[in-house]
Parts: C-alpha cells; structure tokens; sequence
C-alpha cells in the first residue's frame, strides 16, 4: 500500500513537472537573425513575422485565410461592397502612450485590402518617428544593424509571452548558424534546402506556407525569341532540383501563385519535354543569364537550370556586367489573397523586368495564365521560409497550424550550462 | 672598264665573297649550335613532364582511394544499393570529400554511372558522368588523362577510378586533379623556357595562368600537326614582327586511349639566338664594310703599283707610235713589271739603233748616190779639158814662131797648174768614184783584237817617222776571243781611217789608245785621241761626206768608216767634249 502510495506520488510529480514543462512562461528575450538589412521602418519593410508585432491592420487573416477583425472589431458592406463601414476598436493606446484616434474617412478598401501590411496603422509623431499599436514597440532601431521590441504595456490586447525581441541584420546564413550554435541566437533563418539534413539531425525547424516563388523572368528590354524562350522552360527538370537540391522543401511550381494562395496551381503543367525543347531550341543563340550569386540556393538551381538547358541546345551563359535577358528571381507572395498578391506579384515583375501591365481581367486564373502566357515568366518552384529554432523556442507560428504570431511565442527559461 | 676598275672591283668582291662566306658558316654554325641545345633542353622539359604526370597520377590514386575508404562513401554505397534508397541528401557530399581530399574533381557515381553528386559540377547530378564512361578507364588501376567538363570548360585532369562496395552493390568515385598553371609552375622551368598546356584555341595555359599571350591561332598548326601524328612536333613561331620574339616550340599531344586531349608546348625563346646571329651579321656587315675599304685602299695602292708601270709602258707605246722613239718607261722593280719595262726600255732602245742603223744605212746609200752621180758628172768634162790642155801644150811646143820667152813661161807654168789640178780633181773624183763603188762586204771570221794589232802594225813607221814625235799608242784590248763575222780588208780601212784620223787630230802630238770589248751583240771597238776635241755640232756633223774639220781633207775619211759600219749592220758614233780628245765607239754584231 505505501508503496503504491509513493509510486503514485511520483507519477503525480512527473505530470506536474511534464505540465509545467508544456505551459507557456511570460518574460526573457527572443534572439533573431536575418539577412535583410531594414534601413527604414514602416510596416511594409518589416518581416512577415515581425511587422504584425508593431503595426497593426484593422483586419487580419487568420490561419484559415479569413478576415478576422483586428484593429477594426467589425465591418459591415452593401451588397455591391461599393460601400464599406469599418468599427474601429476601443481604448488603442499608441506606443508613445497617445489614444489612437482613427478617421474613419480613409478606411474605403475593400476588407482584403485592409489587412495588407501596407495598409497597416501607422501615426507620424511630432518628431517625426512612426508609431504603432501592436504588442511591441520599437525599443532601439540601429539602422540597417540591429532592432529591438520589448511588449507595449497598453497593449489593447493581452499581454504577449515575450518581454523583448532583438532582431540582428545583414547576418549572412553562415553567420547565422555560427551564432546559432554558440547559443547567441534563438532563431535563425535557414536556407529551404537545410531543412531536411537540419530535420534528420533532429533541428527544431519552423517552415511557414511557401511565401516565395523562384522564376525565371525575361527582361522586356532585352527580348529572347518566342521558341529559345519555351524551350528553355520544356528543359527544365524541376523534380530533381526540388528532389535534390531542395531536398523536396518547397512545391514545384507550374503557376506564379502557390497552390494554398490560388488554389488552382495544379492546372499549371510542370513536366519537362527536352525532345519538344531541343527542336524549339535548334540554332539558339546564347542567352545573358542573371541571377543574385550571393544567395547560394539561387547559384545551385541556376546552375542546375543552365545544365538542363544546355541539354536542350539552349547556353545560358552567365551576364556579367551585361544586361541580363533571362533572370532567376524570388517573387514575393504578399498576401493570402490570389488578387492582391497577383497585382503585387505583376508590379513586382514590373519593376524588376519591366513585364507588361495586367490586363482587365478579373479572374485570379485568367490573370495568372496571361501573366505567363509566352513564357516571359516561367515559374519554378514556391518556397517557405524556414527557421531553425532553439529548444527554447516554444509556440512559433507554423504552417498550417493554428498558432498566430510571434506574439504567441514563449521561450522556456534558460538553465545554466544550456549554452557556453 | 679601266684595268684598275677591274682589280678593285675584283679585290672588293673578293673580300666580300669572304667575309659572306665567313660571317654565314659562322652564323650556321651558331645556329645549330642553339638548335641542339634548345631541342635538347625542350626535350628535358617534356621528359620532366612526364615524370610529374606520373607523380602526381600516383598521388591521385591515393587520395581517392582514401576517400573510397571513407565511412561517408561506404553510407552512400549502402543507401545507393537500396531499392528505395534515397541519396539525394548527398548530393554536396562530393564537395566536402574533394576538399578534404584536395582533389580538383570529384564526382559519386551510381553503379550505372549517374551521378550522385559532383564536386566540381554539383548542378550535374543524376546526369551520366561523361568523361569515364570507357569499361577499360574503370577497370585501369592507374590514374589517366582525361578531359573533364565543368561550367568554365573542358579541363584537362589526371584523374583515377575506384568503386566503394557495399553487399554486392557498388559505387565509383572518379576524382582528380587538374592539369593546369600550378601543375606547370612545378615543372621548374629555365630561363627562357616556357611551358603552355593547349586544351583548345580558348583554353591555354601557361605557369602562372590563363595565358594572356598572342593569339593562339599561331600555335594552333603547331597543335594540329602534333594531334594528327601522335607525336612531338616541332616549330618556329614569331610573335611579332621583331626577329627577338621568335619561339621554338615543341607541341607533345596528351592523349588518352588514342583520343587527343591537349598538348603540352615546350617553348624556349630564341632572343639569344636572334641576337647573337644579328651581332655576327653586324660583325660580318661591318667587317665586310671594313673590308671593302681596305680592299678598296690595298687594292688601290696594289693596283696603282701594278698598273702604273703598265700604264707607263702603255703610255711609252703610245708615245713609240706617235713618233718620240726616245719615251722611256721607269724600271721600278725588279719583277715581272719590271722586267716587262726594261724588255720595253730595251725595244725602244732597238728601235732606236735600227733607225739610226737605217738613218745611216740610208745617208750611207745617199752619199754614195751623190758620189756616183758627182764623179760621173765630173768625170766627162774632165778628161776633154785634160786632152785640150795637153793638146794647147803640144800645140805650143811644136810652134816656133812668135814665141815669147815670158809668155812661154807663164803658158807652161800654166798648163802644168792646169795639168796638175785636172789631176788632182781626177783624184778627187776617184775617190768619190771609190765610195760610190764601195762593194758589198765579204763575210768572214775575224778575230776583231788581231785586225786591230794589224792595222797598228801598219802605222808604226808613220809613228816612228821623223815629224811625227810625241804620239803613244795604246792597246787595251779584251782578253779572250773576240770574234765576229765581217769584212776584213773594209773592217781594216775602217779602222785605219780612224787611226789617221787621230792622228791628224793630234799634229803636235798626244795618244792614241784602241780598246776593244765584247758586247752582247758582239764586239766593240773604240779609238780615242786625246786632240782638241770637237764640239757637239762638230760630232752631229762628222760622218757627213765631204765634211772635215782638216785643212787638207777630202771629208770622205769618217764617211767611208760609217759605210763600213753601216754594211755590217754596225753602229757608230763619237764621243767628245772641246779640249777633252774624242773616242770614236764601233759596235759590229758577231
């Protein structure tokens, strides 16, 4: 009996101590890494993960890729949607301590729009700094350096996890996992083809829904004939880069938008049709290829393309300091919503390649198909971006998951001798 | 063209041809010289070559079967050799084995030859690796040249094969190092030589570099001819138009199972031998030009004394045909030429003598002429005077009447002038009549010194007379015998002539001295007085016919001695000064 007593007394402990493990603590410093270097502050510039933690929308999408209220508690349209009607949330302190204090004239959009970070509310002070609602506020902002959040005391909503978020930038991904490994960061950025290797390490990796797509983009002023440019796209064997070099993270891509934005990605065809590409390929000329080289995954599926192009009878032969005619460029996703990221995606190829304006159409897919039709732009592949995180690091926000931002994460007290 | 033109431009072209002959057996000779060295020391580099193609083949067999021996490679075997196996995770791993190996390339092949993953080429996995597709290069326990494509090109490698097995399933590791400017740096070049690695027109390489040297399409034959027969070949190749950038270059083929690869090319600059062969051209130009000038002065100077006396013999020809038989030519030398002067000095000389010879032979001949013509013109009106004279004689004799003593006195006195002049010119006449009719010699043997004591024989009365005091006679006659052909009885009316005349030129006495000497002709004779002398017109004039200096002369004495003379084809002159005698010379040829 007693015995039985102690063996229950010990298996009630571990639960508590198991419990108390699971259960979310309040306070410490989350340590981010990135490569981007901010040199201004505004909601369009920060990170996905980030820029929801100062600034906030009058609506959000939440992991369902509903329109949730947000800053904006209700919304009410006519059944044309000609007009709308936002409801502005109560008692918003700013971070400066004032009462936000919202004109309701300049909330016209459409409800999508309004959860765009671009239209995030931001308030200019008297001395000219921009100020936000979100759970965290700008402590110390170095400018293309380091950023620093600690949580916003007047915060409409509840009290974030984390007491502090530093963000260091410019950090290369080598630099990134040197100060991952000493214990000086608790989130890293990782390249999307580490991700399997980092997992059967048994890394804890956080993978958000694929916010990138990899193309190819011709530029407009310097064209490329109809033929080399199909052929180029027929060559390509996407399965074995994504197999490969990508180590299966990510989607092939057929479709500029991934398929959980649009939807309908899979009608897009990705297979490959070298004998097709050789015969459009016949007597091609070499075409000026471009792309970042500093990004090592981008270099490693260039690479890999001018290969199978090179199979197909098509050179893609490296621009040096010559305009390039071909280009291997991330596209950013921008949003949930297949219209909205569609016309950023089209003004983002307008400013990188100077591609023709969208045409006034309305269908999402009807947009994309002439968006690609002649092969200007040839979408490959759509990636996430992908963390690696510390074990401290409980809670980040996942794909597909119902965890929200970063302000849900918490971070398990730090013992002695976890790092050096 | 002058024949001093003649001689220098002989001279010149001489030196010349010499110093051309010599300055390009020299340059010949040079240039072999360089060509044995520089084939030999470009034969040393491929040799050193070879020898570091296999050490460095030993090293990569090494470091691949090091890598081959790796737990990494064994896993990937494993994970290959599975049905569902998964390598693409693999896919750096050549990567980090090439650079802990230090190897250049390195590719992980599947038994079937795909690639796993490339080391040198990571975008080319799950193609064919397509440089070690050959069964015998698998099988080949050795490293071996071969061709290895990579993003930048074609790169030439000595690369080796080795499998990895795992449970009867197996992968390759086909890795190696590059053939390129380190792998030359090593070879430990001399000055001057250089070593080029030909992977084609775009791809040469030097020791330290992609070779940034003139285009390669000069090279490119070189190359060309070594890659069709398989072996070294050989060439000059001049980079810019300045002789000094001259090359040799040696191209070896690299080849692998008859297949060409690239080429090795040994190059040794031929700055040196440019050099050198432009310093002996200058060296030959400048002497040649040295040459000339001394040729030109030597010949000049050779020539001025060759042919001045020529020119002085053609000169005195030229002065013999135009009359001034007295040109003589200066005898500077004892040579040819000079030999050659006094042979002319000589003929002139002959010339000389034949003249006055005939000068004489023909005044001789015209005198004679005049003579004959004289005494027959006197001749016919003397002898009608003589009869009438002696007729008006016995004419007056035989009349008795009217004779008158002083009238017959002055008639007989008379006629007997007239008589006795008519006979004096009728003795006049026949001596004129005697030396128109002077007859032909007859030729004998006569011992010249035995006439000459003869004819003084005949005078030593004279010389004895009473009036005739104070005359010696000197005999200095030539000791051995001295014989010629000529007329004895004219040689000694010749002979005595001069004699009396001597001695009429010594009326009060003095000597007369009578010499003679063998000539290369043939004999000479002199009679010397020691009379007054004669001056130089009295000796111009003295063989003229009826020419004297005497009171009582007929002036036929000397002439008469000339005719002798000149009838023997003799000669015969005098010699005196006014106060100083005369010596008469006869020269008679033998």
């Amino acid at each position: 009996m007693r015995r039985i007593c102690l063996l229950s007394i010990a298996a009630i402990s571990l639960a508590l101590v198991l419990h108390a493990a699971r259960r979310p603590h309040y306070g410490g410093t989350l340590r981010m890494e990135t490569r981007r270097v901010l040199q201004t502050l505004d909601s369009r510039s920060l990170d996905q993960e980030l820029r929801g933690l100062v600034f906030e929308t009058l609506l959000r999408w939440d992991q369902r890729l509903r329109l949730v209220p947000l800053l904006a508690t209700a919304w009410q349209a006519d059944p044309a949607r000609h007009n709308l009607t936002y409801v502005p949330r109560q008692k918003v302190i700013l971070h400066n301590g004032a009462t936000w204090e919202p004109d309701l004239a300049q909330f016209t959009d459409q409800p999508d729009e309004m959860a765009l970070a671009r239209n995030a509310i931001a308030v200019k002070t008297a001395d000219g700094q921009l100020v936000g609602t979100g759970p965290f506020k700008i402590a110390k902002w170095n400018a293309g350096k380091s950023l620093a959040l600690t949580w916003h005391e007047a915060y409409w909503g509840p009290r974030p996890y984390l007491d502090s978020i530093e963000v260091r930038m410019g950090r290369s991904l080598r630099d990134q996992a040197l100060d991952f490994d000493l214990g000086q960061a608790d989130a890293i950025e990782i390249s999307p083809a580490d991700v399997r290797r980092l997992r059967q390490r048994g890394a804890a990796i956080a993978l958000t829904q694929p916010t990138t797509t990899l193309a190819l983009v011709f530029d407009a002023a310097h064209p490329a004939p109809d033929a080399v440019r199909e052929a180029l796209a027929l060559s390509i064997d996407r399965e074995a880069i994504h197999s490969v070099i990508l180590q299966r993270t990510g989607e092939i891509a057929g479709s500029l938008l991934p398929q959980w934005v649009s939807g309908y990605a899979f009608l897009f065809p990705v297979t490959r049709d070298l004998a097709r590409a050789r015969q459009l390929a016949a007597r091609a000329e070499p075409l000026l290829f471009g792309y970042d080289r500093d990004d090592a995954l981008l270099r490693a599926i260039a690479e890999r393309l001018a290969v199978n192009a090179s199979e197909a009878g098509v050179t893609l032969r490296a621009a040096d300091s010559a305009p390039a005619q071909v280009r291997l460029v991330r596209l950013s996703i921008t949003a949930p919503d297949a219209a909205l990221a569609l016309a950023d995606l089209a003004q983002e190829l307008n400013r990188k390649v100077g591609q023709a304006s969208l045409p006034a159409v309305l269908r999402p897919y009807d947009l994309e198909r002439s968006l690609l039709a002649g092969f200007r732009v040839i979408p490959l592949f759509h990636l996430p971006r992908a963390y690696e995180l510390s074990p401290r690091v409980k809670n980040w926000p996942q794909a597909g998951s119902e965890a929200g931002t970063l302000a849900d994460v918490w971070l398990l007290p730090e013992r002695p001798g976890d790092h050096p | 063209m002058r024949f001093r033109t003649r001689l220098l431009l002989i001279f010149a072209l001489t030196i010349t041809g010499a110093v051309a002959l010599v300055t390009g057996a020299v340059s010949a000779l040079t240039r072999h010289a360089f060509e044995t060295t520089d084939g030999a020391r470009r034969q040393a580099l491929l040799d050193q070559f070879q020898s570091r193609l296999a050490e460095q083949g030993a090293d990569v067999v090494r470091r691949i079967e090091r890598v081959a021996a790796s737990r990494t490679m064994l896993n990937i075997a494993v994970e290959a050799g599975r049905p569902d196996g998964d390598v693409s995770s693999y896919v750096d791993e050549a990567q980090s084995q090439a650079d802990a190996a230090s190897l250049d390339f390195l590719d992980i092949l599947r038994a079937d030859g795909t690639i796993i993953s490339s080391a040198h080429w990571s975008a080319k996995f799950n193609y064919k690796n397509d440089w070690t597709i050959a069964a015998e290069d698998r099988r080949q326990p050795d490293a071996f040249l071969t061709s290895v494509p990579t993003p930048e090109g074609p790169a030439l490698a000595l690369v080796a094969i080795r499998a990895v097995q795992a449970g009867g399933k197996f992968i390759e590791l086909a890795g190696g190092k590059r053939l390129d400017s380190r792998f030359l740096g090593s070879l430990g070049l001399a000055p001057g030589m250089r070593a080029l690695l030909w992977l084609d027109p775009h791809q040469v390489l030097d020791a330290t570099s992609m070779w940034d040297g003139p285009e390669t399409d000069r090279l490119a034959s070189l190359v060309d001819r070594a890659r069709h027969s398989h072996h070294a070949e050989n060439a000059v190749v001049q980079w810019t138009p300045n002789g000094a950038s001259a090359e040799a270059m040696q191209a070896m083929p690299l080849e692998h199972r008859g297949v060409f690869m690239g080429a090795l090319i040994a190059g040794n600059s031929l700055r040196d031998e440019v050099w050198l062969e432009r310093r002996i051209l200058w060296a030959g130009l400048t002497a040649a030009v040295a040459g000339i000038a001394l040729g030109v002065l030597m010949g000049w100077w050779a020539t001025e004394r060759v042919t001045r006396p020529v020119e002085q013999l053609a000169a005195g020809a030229r002065a013999v045909a135009a009359g001034n038989w007295e040109s003589r030519v200066e005898v500077v030398s004892s040579d040819e030429i000079g030999e050659l002067a006094g042979a002319f000095n000589r003929m002139t000389d002959q010339l000389i003598e034949h003249r006055e010879r005939a000068i004489q032979a023909e005044r001789v001949a015209a005198w004679r002429e005049l003579a004959r013509r004289l005494a027959h013109e006197l001749k016919n009106p003397l002898f009608p005077l003589q009869i009438t004279v002696e007729n008006m004689r016995r004419a007056y004799e035989q009349t008795v009447v009217g004779r008158d003593a002083d009238f017959d006195e002055v008639f007989k006195e008379g006629t007997q002038l007239l008589v006795a002049e008519l006979s004096n010119l009728r003795a006049i006449i026949g001596r004129f009549s005697d030396f128109a009719k002077m007859p032909p010699p007859e030729l004998e043997e006569v011992e010249v010194n035995a006439k000459v004591r003869e004819v003084m024989k005949l005078f030593d009365a004279q010389l004895r007379g009473e009036g005739r005091s104070g005359v010696a006679t000197t005999l200095d006659l030539y000791d051995g015998d001295l014989r010629i052909h000529v007329d004895p009885e004219q040689l000694g009316r010749a002979l005595r002539n001069l004699v009396l005349n001597a001695l009429d030129a010594m009326p009060n006495g003095g000597a007369i001295a009578l010499r003679t000497r063998s000539s290369e002709a043939g004999a000479r004779i002199e009679v010397s007085d020691t009379g007054q002398g004669l001056t130089e017109e009295e000796c111009s004039r003295l063989f003229t016919p009826y020419y004297t200096t005497k009171q009582h002369g007929t002036g036929l004495g000397l002439a008469i001695v000339q005719s002798v003379v000149s009838d023997h084809h003799g000669r015969i002159w005098v010699e005196s000064k006014p106060g100083c005698g005369a010596t008469f010379v006869i020269d008679l040829p033998r």
